[in-house]
């Protein structure tokens, strides 16, 4: 698996260029109302990406990572919504503390710190548009 | 399944205990939450994903050793969600009357929901990043030191541009240099010990991390932060973190003699990490019946056992952090121990063998206790301290959005709410999906700070099946037990 032809050598900071190319269309809010990312991709050899829906909208991702950093990547910093309307996003990013659930193909209460992505994933966020 | 032996966590207690269990001929089935075993310490990438240089060696030879073994199981993405069976005459589920057959483990995964029933459980948790709450620590942006390493290390993604890290463990040493090498701005580690209680000096910190190799990781890390410049201050706690609607700036005050009053500082960052020690995950073993004592050098509540590592439970054993916070060598070498001491109950192996072969584990872990006690001692989380940067305003449970107002505002109501639990039932703290996970410490806290009472009699939240959250559908299919789902 590691160092096939189409793996995708990364390192370092700096836009990760795969990342955008499935993006939302001009004009349109990147999932979450979130702008350009703040995370990069470091230091990891990483296989062919996938597109997964987030709330409708296609977003590049890596099959195997977790979806929160999947989210993270994509701009995506807030996940759900509180009942009273607060934002909240990967607290502990280790399955402990559910601050970061989403719906999965439907299945509701999914921790993104332990969910992997998968070629054509639905996912779900609280977080109005 | 019918497994000698059920091990929950596959970090290095389950994973040595694992190889040890396998050796003296025991059947293992070993349930696990991540996707691939190694615990949060020797936690892999993503398979597909390659990490230029790999693993640890020790953590890489603890995975072959496990892997090579004869006679497992793996449940990898599989939660432990309840043990059933265990207490007769206490435990409501159970009846009056002991339980026929074997304990019962409860776990739900990729298949479902699935029962098993091994002759005796070895519970290898480990161990969570303390909760510590303050104004602004529910932004997204702010995240436990843990959580932003397991990012770095094992995602390969860098969750932010600039970072402030703040805490009182070393390990927010190792994550900061972890973070320059990515590529990270960091604008400022803060520890909340000042310098007076490092003695002697800076460097008597890092023998918190545990153990002689993660000292020198740390001492190079340290190195490597003063050459990049990298601002690493002592006595100075986060006050508040600030921004909308992400984090967008962290408050740093200094501790004084009076607590955290001095002057402050507002640092613009957008990604926080908070990492002030680790926190025992004793949830299935105290939902099991096993007694736990309170011990805040070692993270709080830990579970209470013999020298075999044996909980209060026959036929269940921890190892690892449920003993009490001590970092991975040592916990590795506890999973040889308790395995042993199951061989011993299983009846695998003659006592007078199971002797022979404990007694250099038992040398190894004298030395590593003598190593960190003291140490802990010294950089305890000070807890009344942290609890002083709560505000009546400042969320205590995350999910279910409870306030220290509220808190106080029931306390004030209802004198007599003395312990955990009661604050649970008045105010919903602690009922969410985490089920107290991240509330418990701050909530008890200021309870203690209320009332005055001690944190033994204040106690926890109980620990209730499921420990962690579950579709009906797991309940329905896992079982056709009726003390387990009637």
């Amino acid at each position: 698996m590691p160092d096939t032809p189409t793996s995708t050598p990364v390192s370092g900071p700096g836009p990760t260029p795969a990342l955008h190319q499935a993006g939302p269309a001009a004009g349109v809010p990147a999932p979450g109302g979130t702008r350009v990312p703040l995370a990069t991709r470091t230091g990891m050899e990483l296989p062919v990406p996938v597109t997964i829906d987030v709330d409708g909208v296609p977003v590049t991702a890596y099959p195997g990572e977790s979806l929160a950093s999947a989210l993270l990547a994509a701009g995506q910093r807030a996940v759900r919504t509180t009942t009273s309307g607060v934002r909240r996003a990967p607290y502990c990013n280790m399955g402990v503390c559910f601050e970061c659930v989403v719906t999965v193909d439907g299945v509701p209460y999914q921790r993104t710190c332990l969910v992997r992505v998968t070629a054509g994933m639905r996912v779900r966020t609280s977080v109005p548009r | 399944m019918r497994p000698d032996v059920v091990v929950v966590g596959a970090g290095p207690a389950g994973l040595a205990a694992t190889a040890t269990l396998s050796r003296h001929g025991a059947t293992v089935v070993v349930v696990d939450e991540q996707e691939r075993p190694g615990g949060q310490i020797y936690r892999q990438p993503p398979a597909g994903f390659t990490r230029p240089g790999g693993m640890a060696k020790a953590g890489r030879a603890l995975l072959d050793a496990a892997h090579a073994a004869p006679g497992v199981s793996w449940l990898p993405d599989t939660t432990a969600w309840g043990v059933f069976g265990t207490r007769a005459g206490l435990d409501p589920y159970a009846g009056g009357e002991p339980p026929p057959g074997r304990m019962r483990v409860a776990t739900h995964g990729p298949a479902g929901g699935r029962i098993l029933e091994p002759r005796a459980l070895l519970l290898t948790a480990g161990a969570y990043d303390l909760p510590v709450p303050f104004p602004g620590w529910t932004l997204p942006g702010v995240l436990t030191a843990g959580g932003v390493q397991a990012f770095v290390k094992a995602q390969g993604l860098l969750p932010g541009r600039r970072f402030v890290l703040a805490g009182g463990h070393p390990l927010l040493l190792v994550v900061a240099d972890q973070l320059l090498r990515a590529g990270a701005d960091v604008a400022e580690v803060a520890f909340s010990q000042r310098p007076r209680d490092l003695i002697p000096g800076p460097a008597g910190l890092l023998a918190a991390l545990g153990n002689a190799g993660k000292v020198a990781e740390g001492v190079a890390a340290l190195r490597n932060l003063r050459r990049a410049g990298v601002p690493i201050r002592f006595g100075t706690v986060v006050r508040r973190a600030t921004g909308d609607p992400d984090l967008r700036s962290v408050t740093l005050v200094d501790l004084t003699n009076a607590g955290p009053n001095g002057p402050e500082r507002e640092i613009a960052c957008d990604t926080l990490a908070v990492g002030y020690g680790f926190v025992p995950s004793t949830e299935l073993a105290r939902q099991a019946g096993c007694a736990v004592r309170w011990d805040p050098p070692a993270g709080g509540w830990v579970v209470r056992h013999d020298d075999w590592l044996r909980s209060s439970v026959p036929g269940i054993a921890v190892a690892g952090e449920l003993t009490g916070v001590a970092g991975a060598e040592q916990a590795e070498v506890e999973g040889r121990l308790a395995a042993l001491g199951t061989v011993l109950d299983l009846g695998l192996l003659p006592a007078r063998e199971v002797a022979e072969h404990a007694r250099p584990v038992r040398r190894v872990l004298a030395r590593r206790r003598h190593f960190v006690s003291g140490v802990l001692d010294r950089f305890a989380p000070d807890l009344p301290a942290l609890g002083a940067l709560v505000t009546d305003d400042t969320v205590l449970c995350r999910c279910e959005e409870v306030r220290a107002g509220d808190i106080r505002r029931a306390v004030a109501e209802h004198p007599h709410l003395g312990t955990a639990n009661a604050v649970k039932l008045v105010t919903r703290a602690g009922m969410g999906l985490c089920q107290g996970r991240s509330c418990a410490p701050g909530v008890c806290q200021l309870l203690a700070t209320l009332t005055g009472r001690t944190p033994e009699e204040i106690g926890t939240f109980t620990a209730q099946a499921p420990v962690k959250p579950l579709p009906l559908s797991a309940l329905a299919a896992g079982t056709d037990d009726p003390t387990i789902c009637s």
